[in-house]
This record gives structure tokens, C-alpha cells and sequence, in this order.
């Protein structure tokens, strides 16, 4: 179970409290959700609590938007909640930050995420009773000084770590005299730092050292909450299935259901989740896999997966640039119109100019990340509109990028020479004629390669949507990592297919701008009648 | 040369300023149907900003610029038409950039004239001939030497058959052996009947060409009058010390 205290859960307090003064119902949001399917929240990235999969085995369910499977602890308790209440389980696979937005925005119906009820997140919505309730432990190397240890104060000077955000992190602090180091992002990180050596053992519940025992059998878990002094609070060693507030009903009904499964099933249904959570290639010593170089077995396991996120990390890129592009030329367009002689079209440019600048200091002014974040749940909370999340996406994308490119344009239509306009004004050209015809076309060409460089810069930071679980490059990657527990190799290759990407792309974008600029030479053309060169001219007169 | 009495153009004292800057103080001419006009003056005397005046490059302070006996500074009047009557060359060519020789000559003729592609490409090609830059239709501005851009201006200005062609120091950019070429392209524009003004510092070319020059001083026209009163017979002191720098040469 995991206890975080983001900012993101006192955003969401501070959402659900503004739409309840603006007298918001969140019920409104409930009633017009699908009643067929319940929608259930999760990393899908949590072992054993839950993971994701590429096919139904052991009874694993779809995760909503993609071609992918999620199983687990969580997803087993799950359908039995969805087998009671006659609703098919669809697991919305959202990042642990993204979960509690997920069920007060509507996108969700269940949080089922080995969340700890924390007074926190109570704030901002309900906990069932318990589905879960475990043991601390400290996971450290079987030939590790310190893994005799039989009170709190054995870890003295050993480098202890635990999970971003959770309260893991804050229990180190009662190993008295233990040297508390950086916290990490996932068990893979903290597997990983325990195996290379950098660090003497994490804090982690036993779930968790029994699958890495599976996996590496020199490792030891201590546990600590039996240890005298030990405090861990009710709130901290449960976990909980988070409901939103308003839906009283759907609370009452999960905790009757919770209520007719056991102990002994729960402990059962834990016991086969390890068993089933996907394992690396050590486990399968003395297969022929063993022979299989890495990289191919996990292409076999997750290249289908890895292609569908390079597609979507294009699709955002190449979408969010050209949508971007438009967006970025209407907004410099807009602001280079000269000023209008009459008052009234004055002012109301000027107003326009004013909304146009705003929007481009907003937008570049803040990390994309958190963009996607407040408009994505933002727009679910206080709109109840369900957008798509990859739609969501290339919104986002494309109006960032616009934000940038539209000072861009502006930038290389005002660096146009001047002697241009004045030659087309010369003409008896008017404003429209000059821009369209004259000066945009330089404009663009000479901005070309910013726009380049907003693609590449796009296909990189799309990663930062993984905040909305679009299933892009890097949001596959972190999948991968996490489930093969192979974390160099896999960002190693991930970084490999980003570069490809990029190196790609550019010499694309040099050809296209090679192409633009005409060729070299010019052709003379000799078949055209001959009349007087200048000198004949002269001569003339 | 082929001067008529008709009235074209009449400016009446315009006054521009910048700022504080009071750059034309009182400039008024009138300009007969057919006349070469050439103004000369020292740098910075306000020769460009009184022909950028006339096509509205720059808004007059005061004052009226009458084309055809009508005010173009009136509410009303329609500038963008009016600015394609009056054709302008610029000491920099400036040319469009994004286009070859022959859409040069052609964007003016199709989007504010009106002609078709055809029409606008023949005319193109025919003026492009008389500035003896047929050949070269397809190469783009930076390709051409100075000499040639200047010409290619030329044809692009006479396409849309304006009724004045202004000239603000068209050889000045450009380097000696090319200010041949341009001088002689002007020379036989000027025997087609065309109202021309030209800003020039090539003072036998002004001498050889001009019905009546100006010179224009501090923002005020301090001398006018046919060629060889100007040369011969200057009256204001500041003129004959202006010539004196160029005879002595
Ligand atoms: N846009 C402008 N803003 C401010 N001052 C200007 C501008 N254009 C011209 N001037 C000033 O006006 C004066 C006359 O300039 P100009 O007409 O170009 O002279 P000339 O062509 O005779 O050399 C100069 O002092 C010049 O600095
Ligand atoms: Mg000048």
C-alpha cells in the first residue's frame, strides 16, 4: 500500500471544494457514465497489487484504450466487486498521481491501487474497509551486514530508501541512526540500486520481498513492524478501494461485498497474484530462453507494444506540430496587423492582442506536464466532459506548440526586410495581398528550421503526458522497465528509438528545406527571342 | 521630353516630420503628363522622404499630394489603386525574394490589376525584354547581379503600366560597371512618353534627361528649373557648392 502526499492530492481537495461552492453535483457527472461497465483505476504497474499484461492469461481484464491486459491483487478483487454488482471490470490505467483526479473528474468509478486511506486523501474522497492489510519489512542482500538485524536500531549507518511520495519513505526515519538516501520512483529503480550495490535496502511491505525472492533468491526481508518501538498507523498498514464522495450508494454496496471474502481467500488471491505477476528471464533457469540474447525475447514480449507507442509518440509530434503550426500562423498573423484607423476596430485589436499574449505567456510559461494535468481532469471536473485522453493529447500538444511557434512566425514575419513590404505597398498591394504573398512565404521559409526543432522537441516531450496515460514511448517503456525489472537496457533502447526518431526526422526536414531553397543555378532561356541587350540600348540613343 | 501642359501631379506644401525631427518643411511641385522630373541635393536632405510622400510610403505631416487634380490624402480616396499608378524603384531593388524573375513581374499585374496568368505573363516577358532580362525568367534575385535586379525592378514597376515611375537613387548600390546598364534602360524608358521623377546623383544623366530639376535641401526645394539653368546658371549659393563637389571630381 502506498501512502503519497503530492500536490496533486491537495489540488484535487482544492478541485472538489471549489465545484462544491460552485454548486457543482458531482452525481451529474455519475449518471451519465456507462452502468454496464465499472471502471476501476489503477497503475497497472504495482506488483503485485497490479501490472499490465499483453493478453488475457489467469483471467487478466482489458485495460480501457488500448490492446492491453491488467492483473493483479487489486484486479482479482476487483471482479469479484464487478461479479456482485453484474458489471464488467475495465481497468483505467492512469499514473499514481493521475488516480484521485481520475475518480473525481468521473473517469473512474473504483480507485482499487493498494492505496492507504490517508486523513489526506480523505479530504477528497471516500475509503471502503480494507481489502488488505500487511507487514513492513526491510529487503536487503542475504550476505548483507545487516541482515540479521533483530531491532530498529541494527540499521544504524545502513543507506536506506523507499518509494517516492509514500509513507515507506517516512517509517526509515524510525530505524533509528539508518542514512535515509533519495527516495526512488518504482520497486524496478530500488531493485536495481539494491542489486548494483548503491544502496543497503529499501522499506517496502512483504508483498513485495516475496515476488523479488521469486526473481533473485540472495535477497532477505527483515521485518519490522513486530520490532519493538515501531509505529505504523491504521491508515498506513490497510489498504482501501477509494469511491468518490458523492456516490454514498456504490460505498455501501463494495464494503457488503468486501465483507463476504475472507482472510483466507484474501491471503489466496495474494498468494497467486505473486505467482502470476510477470518474472524476468532469471526465473526460467535452464530453459532454452536462457540462450536468447535480451533485447529479442523482450521484443518478442513487448515489441507490439513498443511499435504502438512510437506510433503514438509520431502521431502526437507530427499532429501537435502541424496543428500547432496553424494555430502558431493565425496568432502571428493576428498580431502583426497593423494598427486600423478607426477607434473601435482599434480597441478590439488591441483586446485581441492582449487574449493572444496572454495565451502565449500562459503557455510557454508553464511545464507542459501540469498543462495536460489541469485540462485533462480539469475539464472532466468542472465541464463533465469525458474526453478522449489521447485527444486530450493532441489538444495539449498542438496548442503548446502554437504558443511557441506563434512567436516564431512573428519573429521572422517582422524580421522580413522591410524594403519587401514597401515594394509590394508599391505595388498597390493590400495587407492581405502583402502577407500572403509575399511576406509569409519568406517568413515561414526562414522559420522552417524552428518548426524542425519544435517537431524534434515534441516526439521528447510528449513523454511528459504519461502524467494522462497516453500510451506513448516512454509511458511503454516505463511499463517494460517495470515489468522485466531490467531498467538500463530497456531506457537504453527506449533512448536508441528516440534518437532514431529524431536523427531521422531531421535529415528529413534538412532535405525538405534543401528543396525549398531552389536549386544553385538557374537555366538561361536561350530559345527566347534576343532583343536589344542594354549596350544596344545605348547605342540606340 | 515629351512634355505635355496637362497637370499629373501636384504636391502642395507637404511637410513631414519624425518625431521632433521636422524632415520636409515646405516642398510643393507640379508635374506635367509626360515630364522627367530629377531631383538632386545632398544626403539627407529629405529626397527620398519626399518621394515616399508621393506614393504614400510615408504619410505627409501636412500639405496635399493632387493626382489628376484630386487630393490621395482624402479619407475616401482609394490609396491601393492610386499606388499602382504610381510605380516606384527603390535603391535596393528589392525584389521579392521568394519568387523568380518572371513572378516578380507578374504577382502586381495578377493580384491588384487583375490579369490573367497569360495576360500578365506576356506583358511580363515583353517588359522583361525591353530591360533585356528575357533570359533570365527563372533565376531567382539573389542569383542576378545588382545591375540585373535593377533592371528585372524596372519591368516589374512598367508591368502594371503606371501613369508616374518614381526613382530613388536606382544606381546608387550598385557597382560602377553596372550603373551603365540602368542609366540606359531609363534613358529609353523616358523616350516612351512616361512620367518619370527621379532622385539621382549622376548629374550628366540628370543634365542629359531631365525637362525640370529640383534641389532639395533641408527639407526645402532652395532651386528649380530646366537643366541648364541649374548647371549654368545657379542662383542659390548652396547649389553651386553642391555642383562644385561634383565638377571637381
Ligand atoms: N523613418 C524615419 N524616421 C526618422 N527619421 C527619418 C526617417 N526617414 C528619414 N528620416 C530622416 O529624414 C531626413 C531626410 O532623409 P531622406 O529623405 O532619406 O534624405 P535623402 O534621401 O535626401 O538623403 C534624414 O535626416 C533622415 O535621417
Ligand atoms: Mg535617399
Amino acid at each position: 500500500m502506498k501512502s503519497r502526499f503530492k500536490w496533486l492530492a491537495t489540488l484535487v481537495a482544492l478541485f472538489t471544494c471549489l465545484s462544491i461552492a460552485a454548486n457543482f453535483s458531482l452525481t451529474e457527472a455519475d449518471a451519465k457514465k456507462d452502468e454496464g461497465t465499472l471502471k476501476v483505476a489503477m497503475e497497472a504497474n504495482y506488483q503485485p497489487y497490479n501490472w499490465t499484461q499483453t493478453n488475457n492469461a489467469n483471467g487478466a481484464v482489458p485495460i480501457e484504450g488500448s490492446k492491453e491486459y491488467a492483473n493483479g491483487y487489486d484486479v482479482k478483487i476487483a471482479k469479484i466487486i464487478g461479479q456482485k454488482l453484474h458489471r464488467k471490470v475495465e481497468v483505467v490505467k492512469t499514473e499514481w498521481d493521475g488516480l484521485l483526479p481520475a475518480l473525481t473528474s468521473g473517469k473512474a468509478d473504483l480507485i482499487i491501487a493498494g492505496m492507504s486511506p490517508t486523513a489526506e486523501r480523505e479530504k477528497a474522497i471516500n475509503f471502503s474497509q480494507p481489502y488488505r492489510n500487511s507487514t513492513f519489512v526491510v529487503i536487503t542482500k542475504i550476505n548483507s551486514r545487516y541482515a540479521n538485524a533483530k531491532k530498529l536500531t541494527d540499521f544504524k549507518g545502513a543507506k536506506l530508501t523507499a518509494q517516492q511520495g509514500t509513507f515507506h519513505y517516512d517509517l526509515i526515519k524510525q530505524l533509528k541512526g539508518a542514512k535515509r538516501q533519495p527516495a526512488m520512483r518504482d520497486f524496478a529503480a530500488m531493485r536495481q540500486s539494491l542489486i548494483s550495490g548503491t544502496i543497503d535496502g529499501y522499506v517496502a511491505e512483504d508483498t513485495e520481498s516475496t515476488s523479488f525472492k521469486m526473481v533473485d533468491p540472495d535477497i532477505k526481508s527483515i521485518p519490522v513492524s513486530k520490532m519493538s518501538g515501531f509505529h505504523a498507523t491504521k491508515d498506513e498498514s490497510v489498504t482501501a478501494i477509494g469511491i468518490a464522495k458523492p456516490n454514498k450508494a456504490l460505498l455501501k454496496s463494495v464494503n457488503q461485498i468486501l465483507a463476504t471474502i475472507p482472510e483466507a481467500k484474501r491471503t489466496k488471491l495474494m498468494t497467486e497474484a505473486v505467482k502470476q505477476q510477470p518474472k524476468t528471464d532469471n526465473n526460467k533457469k535452464g530453459k532454452k530462453a536462457k540462450s536468447e540474447p535480451w533485447l529479442v525475447s523482450m521484443w518478442r514480449q513487448y515489441g507490439g507494444m513498443i511499435l504502438n507507442g512510437i506510433g503514438m509518440t509520431l502521431l502526437l509530434a507530427s499532429v501537435g506540430t502541424i496543428a500547432g503550426f496553424f494555430i502558431g500562423l493565425a496568432v502571428g498573423i493576428v498580431r502583426t496587423i497593423p494598427t486600423p484607423t478607426t477607434t473601435g476596430k482599434r480597441w478590439l485589436l488591441k483586446f485581441v492582442n492582449w487574449l493572444l499574449s496572454v495565451y502565449i505567456e500562459v503557455f510557454r510559461g508553464t511545464p507542459m506536464m501540469v498543462q495536460a494535468a489541469v485540462i485533462y481532469y480539469g475539464i472532466a471536473q468542472f465541464w463533465h466532459l469525458n474526453i478522449d485522453r489521447t485527444v486530450a493529447a493532441l489538444i495539449i500538444v498542438s496548442i503548446n506548440t502554437g504558443a511557441y511557434l506563434a512567436e516564431i512566425i512573428r519573429g521572422g514575419i517582422i524580421s522580413t526586410p522591410e524594403g519587401q513590404f514597401e515594394a509590394a505597398s508599391a505595388l498597390g498591394m493590400t495587407h492581405n495581398q502583402r502577407m500572403w504573398h509575399i511576406i509569409l512565404p519568406q517568413a515561414i521559409k526562414n522559420c522552417l528550421p524552428s518548426i524542425t526543432n519544435e517537431f524534434i522537441v515534441n516526439i521528447k516531450d510528449t513523454s511528459v503526458l504519461s502524467i494522462i496515460s497516453v500510451s506513448e514511448l516512454f509511458f511503454v517503456g516505463s511499463t517494460v522497465a517495470s515489468q522485466t525489472f531490467k531498467f538500463f537496457p530497456t531506457y537504453l533502447t527506449i533512448s536508441a528509438i528516440y534518437l532514431i526518431l529524431t536523427f531521422t526526422i531531421t535529415r528529413i526536414f534538412n532535405l525538405i528545406e534543401k528543396h525549398l531553397q531552389g536549386s544553385k543555378n538557374y537555366n538561361l532561356m536561350a530559345n527566347q527571342v534576343q532583343v536589344g541587350t542594354p549596350k544596344d540600348m545605348e547605342a540606340k540613343n | 521630353m515629351t512634355e505635355t501642359n496637362e497637370t499629373i501631379l501636384s504636391l502642395k506644401h507637404i511637410k513631414k516630420t519624425f518625431g521632433e525631427h521636422q524632415v520636409l518643411k515646405d516642398i510643393s511641385f507640379d508635374i506635367n503628363k509626360g515630364e522627367i522630373a530629377t531631383i538632386i541635393g545632398p544626403s539627407g536632405g529629405g529626397k527620398s522622404t519626399t518621394l515616399r510622400c508621393i506614393n504614400l510610403l510615408e504619410e505627409p505631416t501636412a500639405g496635399e499630394v493632387d493626382f489628376h487634380g484630386e487630393n490621395v490624402l482624402a479619407p475616401n480616396y482609394n490609396r491601393n489603386i492610386y499606388r499602382a499608378k504610381v510605380g516606384m524603384v527603390f535603391q535596393q531593388f528589392d525584389l521579392f525574394e521568394n519568387k523568380n524573375v518572371l513572378a516578380n513581374c507578374m504577382v502586381g499585374q495578377e493580384l491588384v490589376l487583375k490579369r490573367s496568368k497569360d495576360e500578365a505573363r506576356k506583358i511580363a516577358l515583353a517588359n522583361l525584354k525591353k530591360v533585356g532580362m528575357e533570359q533570365y525568367v527563372n533565376a531567382r534575385p539573389s542569383q542576378l547581379s545588382g545591375g540585373q535586379q535593377q533592371r528585372v525592378a524596372i519591368a516589374r514597376a512598367i508591368c502594371m503600366d503606371p501613369e508616374i515611375l518614381l526613382f530613388d537613387e536606382p544606381t546608387s548600390a550598385l557597382d560602377p560597371e553596372m550603373v551603365g546598364e540602368v542609366l540606359s534602360v531609363m534613358k529609353n524608358l523616358a523616350t516612351t512618353g512616361l512620367t518619370m521623377i527621379i532622385v539621382t546623383h549622376e548629374m550628366a544623366f540628370a543634365k542629359e534627361i531631365s525637362d525640370q530639376m529640383f534641389f532639395i535641401s533641408d527639407g526645402i526645394i532652395t532651386e528649380q528649373g530646366k537643366p541648364d539653368q541649374l548647371f549654368n546658371h545657379p542662383q542659390n549659393e548652396k547649389t553651386v557648392k553642391f555642383l562644385s563637389n561634383f565638377q571637381n571630381n
